[in-house]
């Protein structure tokens, strides 16, 4: 035989890569953009506004802001997330309810988004607080939200 | 309301035939085409009351997913796995149907087509997240259209609209009676809008419940969509930014606590483990996702009576009271 048939490496081509017809997503820049705001969000935590309660609200509308969603820096994705995450878990309990009520239809769907993303890096605590937000975020979008995470192309 | 039951087996298109993919009836020239996964098309003709079937070349090399006849029931559109659209017209000389290709810019399967009532324009909504509207105008058998609302130059494959966010797979698309607006539903569980009048502005609505398959335009303003949720849906669109949603079509029948019978009692332990009264039904007609709307009874402008089919194989008649 004149032909090599020991190597194998034939199999491990990405035949895709060389296909003409390839589904290839449009790309659109996202290189500016940066996530939301994190000394805008941490200074929302810490303000006092009145007496004992913290202006949580005004931190949840500031990290929805500007989501990193055309951006293919994964840093930037992770720093957003974590931020968002920091903001939800300052939330009490009794007081998410109200938070997901102050939000417009796609600040839910945006937070869905954040949730999810959240439970693929499950840390201590974080999975509870998710799930809390999950219920009331569910409520107020109903599954359609859920659906929306699933078939959105460019993710958070 | 009226509900029929085809038996256990799903119903994909409007018709009583298990391995087509879709159907389409043309009411005036009493004509029936059919496509189906063998990436053939027939057109059966009624012959002495047996319907008498003609290929159509259509030329794909992919399952056929939808048909639709023109307006004017002298073409037909099909949509296919293959990326592309063939528009087939009879050609009287050699006694055939013949076909022309829409391909570009389509970049995945075609999901779903609908004409204009002028009868050159068709929409596709298809899985690559896109919804278009193409000119399918053939100079062989019709004259040249005038403008429209969509535009003035409409040379065959032309693409009049291309809306690129739609966010999901396109289900389904519909013209709406005047053709002046094209309604379409999404994966993303949202209903969407453009309007040709309106610069062809596009109106979203994200909604609460699981996606919807087929949407069908019963007025100039009020459209019904269906799909996962088992349940049709109305909704209203009055210019840009106005497109809301109006109230569920299906109203659910109260589950009467009535005194159960020792005998059904037994029944349902035997059968469901159910030891207790438990509604174990979906609160609406159809027990499972409805796929397609069909208009019924009335004019495309003021729809009496439209039905949808599902996957429970039933097939319901809705009355609508505009």
């Amino acid at each position: 035989m004149s032909k090599n048939t020991v190597s194998d490496r034939f199999r491990k081509v990405d035949v895709d890569e060389y296909d003409e017809n390839k589904f290839v997503d449009e790309e659109e820049g996202g290189e500016n953009q940066l996530g939301p705001d994190e000394a805008e969000v941490d200074s929302l935590i810490r303000q006092y506004p009145s007496l004992f309660t913290r202006n949580l609200m005004g931190a949840l509308q500031a990290v929805l802001k500007n989501p990193p969603i055309n951006t293919k820096n994964q840093n930037v994705k992770d720093r957003a997330e974590g931020l968002v995450l920091k903001v939800l878990s300052s939330f009490k309990s009794t007081d998410i309810e109200k938070g997901v009520q102050s939000l417009d239809k796609n600040g839910v769907d945006l937070l869905m988004k954040y949730i999810y993303k959240g439970f693929e890096q499950p840390s201590e605590n974080s999975s509870a607080v998710l799930l809390q937000w999950h219920e009331k975020a569910l409520s107020a979008g109903g599954v359609g939200c859920i659906v929306r995470v699933l078939t959105a192309r460019k993710t958070v | 309301m009226s509900l029929y039951s085809f038996g256990l087996e799903p119903l994909s298109c409007h018709a009583w035939n298990k391995d087509r993919t879709r159907i389409d009836w043309a009411p005036e020239s009493n004509r029936i085409v059919t496509c189906a996964s063998d990436r053939n098309a027939y057109v059966w003709t009624l012959k002495d009351g047996v319907w008498k079937p003609t290929l159509v070349l259509v030329r794909i090399n992919r399952a056929a997913t939808c048909v639709k006849w023109s307006p004017l029931e002298n073409k037909f559109a099909l949509g296919s796995g293959a990326k592309l659209i063939s528009v087939c017209y009879f050609e009287k000389e050699n006694d055939w149907w013949l076909s022309k290709h829409i391909k570009k810019p389509i970049n995945s399967t075609v999901l779903s087509l609908d004409w204009h009532p002028n009868n050159i324009l068709l929409a596709a909504g298809s899985a690559d997240l896109h919804c278009r509207i193409f000119s399918a105008y053939i100079k062989d058998i019709e004259d040249k259209p005038g403008p429209t609302p969509w535009g003035s130059k409409m040379p065959f494959g032309e693409v009049l609209l291309e809306y690129k966010e739609c966010g999901g797979w396109v289900h389904s698309v519909c013209f709406s009676p005047s053709g002046d607006a094209l309604a379409w539903v999404s994966h993303n569980s949202a209903i969407s809008v453009a309007n040709a009048t309106q610069a062809k502005e596009v109106t979203q609505l994200t909604t609460g419940h699981l996606p919807l398959l087929s949407v069908l335009y019963v007025s100039e303003t009020e459209i019904v969509a269906a799909g996962h949720d088992c349940c049709p849906y109305q909704f209203s669109y009055k210019g840009p930014g106005c497109l809301e949603f109006v109230k569920k079509v299906d109203i659910p029948k109260q589950s009467s606590k009535g005194n159960m019978s020792a005998m059904q009692h037994f029944r349902n332990l035997d059968k469901k483990a159910i030891t207790e009264e438990e509604e174990t039904g979906l609160g609406c007609l159809h027990q499972n996702s409805i796929t397609e709307l069909c208009v019924l009874e009335g004019p495309k402008a003021k729809v009496e009576k439209f039905s949808s089919v599902g996957l429970d194989g039933a097939m319901v008649v809705w009355d609508f009271k505009h």
